[in-house]
C-alpha cells in the first residue's frame, strides 16, 4: 500500500487504471473560512472576516475591504451552483444576490490580489466563476481533475458536502511522462 | 514540500467527519506482489530517502469499513468502502 501511495504522490496514477471511486466529502465551514482567509491574506485589500454555510447551497460571507484609506465592511449571501461542470468544464459557479450584482465587478478587479492565478476568477453580473483547470496548483491536481467524471456540491447547516465520481480510464490514466 | 493531503491522511481524516469513499480498483499483478512483499516484511522499517515527504496510508486503512477481492475477466478486483 505504501508503494501505491508513493506512486500516486509522484503523479503516477497507472496503478489505479480502471478504478472507479465514489466520494462524499463533508467540508466544515471553519475550514472554508480558513481557506478563504488564507486566499485573502496575501497583502490584498479584501479580507474575509466571517463565513457561514446554510442549507440550500447558501453561503453567507463577511468581507472587509481597505484601499486608498477607504475601509468598508460587506456582507453577502452567495448561492453555490450544485453542478461543478465535470468532466467538460470543471468550475465552481457562485451567484450574488440581485441587489449586489455590482460586487462581481469589484471581485473581478480584486481577483489578482486574492492570490488567484490568471484566468481563475471570472465575474459577469451576478455570476462569479472559479475555473478549476486554471487554478490547479500542480500536475497531480490536473491529473485528478481529468479523472473526475461527475461532481456536485450540496450543503447542510455548517458544512458543504462534495459528492463526486472518479474514473481512471485505462487508456487515459496519467503517468509522470504526461507531465514532461 | 509537504503534500496537503498528508496531514489529513496522518490524522485519519478526523477533520472530515462523515467522509465516505467507496469504489472498485482492478489489482495489477505487480501491485499484488508488492502488497505480498509488504506483508512479508511487516515490522521492518521501509527505507526512504525523505520519509517526511511520503504518504503513510495506515491511518486511512484503519478507516476501512469493508474490503473484498473478487475475480472478474481474469483479473483481481478490490471493492472497498472507507468511512470517517
Amino acid at each position: 500500500m505504501r508503494h501505491l501511495a508513493d506512486q500516486i504522490q509522484s503523479g503516477d496514477f497507472s496503478s489505479l487504471a480502471g478504478a472507479r471511486l465514489d466520494l462524499s466529502v463533508p467540508i466544515k465551514e471553519e475550514h472554508l473560512l480558513r481557506a478563504a482567509q488564507e486566499a485573502t491574506s496575501r497583502g490584498g485589500p479584501a479580507r474575509v472576516t466571517g463565513l457561514r454555510v446554510h442549507a440550500n447551497n447558501q453561503v453567507e460571507m463577511h468581507l472587509e475591504v481597505e484601499k486608498w484609506g477607504f475601509k468598508q465592511s460587506l456582507s453577502t449571501v452567495l448561492e453555490v451552483e450544485r453542478n461543478l461542470g465535470f468532466p467538460h468544464a470543471p468550475r465552481l459557479v457562485l451567484w450574488l444576490p440581485p441587489a449586489q450584482a455590482w460586487l462581481g465587478g469589484v471581485l473581478q478587479v480584486l481577483s489578482g490580489t486574492f492570490g488567484l492565478g490568471a484566468g481563475v476568477l471570472h465575474a459577469k453580473g451576478r455570476q462569479i466563476t472559479l475555473d478549476f483547470a486554471a487554478g490547479a496548483p500542480d500536475d497531480n491536481a490536473r491529473a485528478l481533475l481529468k479523472a473526475v467524471k461527475w461532481a456536485e456540491i450540496d450543503s447542510r447547516e455548517g458544512r458543504l458536502i462534495l459528492n463526486a465520481r472518479l474514473e481512471m480510464d485505462e487508456d487515459e490514466v496519467a503517468t509522470p511522462k504526461d507531465f514532461l | 514540500m509537504s503534500n496537503p493531503l498528508q496531514k489529513h491522511l496522518q490524522n485519519g481524516f478526523a477533520d472530515f467527519d462523515g467522509l465516505r469513499i467507496s469504489g472498485t480498483i482492478p489489482l495489477r499483478e505487480d501491485l499484488v506482489n508488492q502488497l505480498i512483499a509488504d506483508v512479508l516484511q511487516s515490522g521492518l522499517p521501509t527505507p526512504s530517502a525523505t520519509p517526511e515527504a511520503k504518504i503513510d496510508p495506515n491511518p486511512l486503512l484503519q478507516r476501512v469499513k469493508s474490503a473484498r477481492v473478487r475475480f472478474e475477466a481474469g483479473r483481481a478486483v478490490l471493492d472497498f468502502e472507507v468511512g470517517v
